[in-house]
């Protein structure tokens, strides 16, 4: 029985943020498949009344005094950007073009 | 090869701080070396020749000054391109970040420059610390320099092949599921993955931040305790970095193992170890035995649920952390004259490959509305019984000893799927579902002349007991002293 249908994996490929081909969807299908059946072992722990787990260690963050200190230069992290507006990132329109009206 | 090449780091740096070798004779044999043998290996993404003489230079000029030098003075070492280097590209090699020149320096890079470290360049690696064979980088396979044939293990396959082929005197990697280890067993090195929080995770590419690690691979226990000592330790840019004080390693080389006990876990045993590497293994357990230690058997029940557990963390936290990649602060964008989310979904399509992609999709998966229970949540309270067996493990024990992998190095092409290719970590994954600190050495050879390693976990922040088995066991053997034979031996 399968369990992950194509439909799935374009729907977790758009949560995902990841333009996928016919081809792509078709394998990831056939992995994930594959992969979750190991997963279903975890069926078979007995986790009743056991905490999940939130840091490996047990310890808590260490944090640091709010103080004004040096930042990255600008010109410099603005190098690395596809592309910018003065000091701002620029991206494409939310809405495709012709469908804000 | 120059002759400078076969001395272990620790001894390069002391003949540098006593001026009978320079910095830059070294650093000069190391970049020839890496010019004459490395395009056969695909070991380095990208070689430093100008940064790497700088440095060596003004190691050299400290050093006929009189000037006090770090404890890594002149010493060339190589860092896997998942940690970030400013002003020297970083790619965690995927296509998506090529051409990334970080404006910043990560935490582990500025230690072992203020320490006089040379670094040489940037070393190979599965995309963005994805895989377990070094078949996923983006740019080139890396190979193993024992034989060209088989893969160097991963996700820090290059930084394995490289100390192996002498074409650095160490490396740094990372070790997420066993990136570290599982590579330093298949070249025949000391891989040595630290407690989670002993060094600094600030300026590594994230891949699942609850269980990375950055640590060292060396040819011997000193040097990884050389290296050790000078990257571990508080750090005020990672929150998670432990500001407990930092151990003198190299000391803790010295001592014997007597009285030490050493536990072996029926579930890292088993029919799928290669004869060869039990015996091995086995073989190595009893020179530790003979040199004073004690063998008890123990039982860790939930580390059978290892990979399931892992690979559902793992992922999920890999989705949210690869999120960062969206084409508009860095790296390549495509699709830019659509509309924002189809920019974002063509820029991520393009940009990673397809062992990334199956990695993100899974975490999505289990962190999705309807699953998260089933899934995210239920992995989180088998990683807390995993824990709780090793606490318990560790009440009676000071170091667990087990095959690092099941197999030597496999050929290229041999995992035809994720599955296959996740089992290759199956002893390695519980230590970083428990934070714990474990290392790998060689302790032979199989029929085909291929490494073997044995793995030793120890309790947190135990890395001391680690590198105290690893060189007494390394004082009794000599495996650890057999290169390849690549490129031309001395």
């Amino acid at each position: 029985m399968s369990r992950v249908t194509e439909e799935e994996i374009r729907s977790l490929g758009e949560l995902s943020r990841l333009a996928l081909s016919d081809s792509e969807v078709e394998t990831l299908k056939r992995d994930l498949e594959s992969i979750l059946e190991h997963m279903d072992a975890l069926a078979e722990v007995d986790t009743t009344g056991v905490q999940p787990m939130t840091h490996v260690l047990g310890t808590i963050g260490h944090l640091r005094s709010d103080e004004v200190c040096e930042s990255l230069a600008v010109e410099e992290v603005f190098a690395a950007s596809p592309e910018r507006t003065e000091d701002c990132f620029d991206v494409p329109a939310i809405l495709p073009p012709g469908s804000n009206k | 090869m120059s002759e400078l090449l076969s001395l272990s780091a620790s001894e390069q740096a002391r003949r540098i701080a006593e001026k009978t070798v320079s910095a830059t004779e070294l650093c000069d044999a190391y970049l020839a070396r890496i010019d004459a043998n490395d395009a056969d290996l695909g070991s380095y993404l990208r070689v430093d020749h100008e940064g790497a003489r700088a440095q060596a230079h003004a190691v050299d000029a400290a050093v006929c000054a009189g000037d006090s030098v770090g404890p890594l003075a002149g010493v060339p070492i190589a860092l896997k391109d998942l940690l970030v280097t400013e002003s020297l590209e970083t790619t965690a090699g995927s296509k998506i970040l090529e051409g990334w020149v970080p404006p910043y320096e990560g935490s582990v890079v500025r230690k072992l420059r203020s320490a006089g470290a040379v670094i040489l360049g940037k070393l190979n690696l599965d995309e963005f610390a994805m895989g377990s064979s070094n078949e996923h980088s983006a740019f080139r396979p890396c190979k193993n320099p024992w034989d060209l044939g088989r893969v160097p293990g991963g996700s820090s396959g290059g930084s394995a092949a490289a100390v192996s082929a002498s074409l650095c005197a160490m490396s740094l990697g990372t070790d997420t599921g066993g990136s570290i280890r599982q590579p330093a067993s298949f070249c025949g090195l000391v891989g040595l993955k630290p407690t989670y929080g002993r060094v600094s995770r600030h300026g590594l590419i994230a891949y699942a931040s609850s269980f990375d690690q950055i640590g060292p691979l060396a040819t011997c226990a000193e040097d990884a305790a050389l290296m050790l000592e000078v990257i571990a330790g508080g750090d005020i840019l990672d929150a998670t970095c432990s500001t407990e004080p930092v151990p003198a390693y190299q000391a803790a080389c010295k001592r014997d193992v007597k009285g030490l006990v050493i536990g072996i876990a029926k579930e890292m045993e088993g029919e799928d170890v290669d004869t060869a590497v039990s015996a091995a293994v086995a073989a190595a357990i009893a020179e530790l035995e003979s040199a004073g230690a004690e063998v008890r058997r123990i039982s860790l029940p939930h580390t059978r649920y290892s990979l399931p557990t892992y690979y559902l963390l793992a992922t999920a936290e890999a989705s949210s952390n690869l999120a960062r990649f969206d084409g508009v602060r860095y790296g390549k964008r495509k699709g830019n004259e659509e509309a924002l989310q189809n920019m974002y979904e063509k820029t991520r399509g393009a940009g990673f490959g397809a062992e990334v992609k199956t990695r993100i999709m899974l975490g999505t998966f289990a962190l999705r509305a309807g699953y998260y229970d089933a899934y995210y949540k239920k992995a989180q309270q088998v990683r807390t019984l995993i824990a709780d067996d090793f606490r318990k493990a560790f009440a009676e024990v000071d170091v667990i000893a087990s095959p690092t992998a099941p197999t030597t190095a496999f050929p290229f092409g041999a995992k035809k799927t994720p599955i296959d290719m996740y089992k290759a970590d199956v002893f390695t994954l519980s230590c970083n579902l428990a934070g714990l600190p474990g290392l790998s050495m060689n302790c032979g050879f199989d029929d085909s002349g291929m490494p073997i390693g044995l793995q030793l976990l120890a309790a947190p922040m135990q890395e001391e007991t680690l590198l105290q088995c690893a060189a007494a066991y390394q004082r009794q053997t000599d495996w650890h002293t057999r290169r390849p034979n690549f490129g031309g031996q001395p």
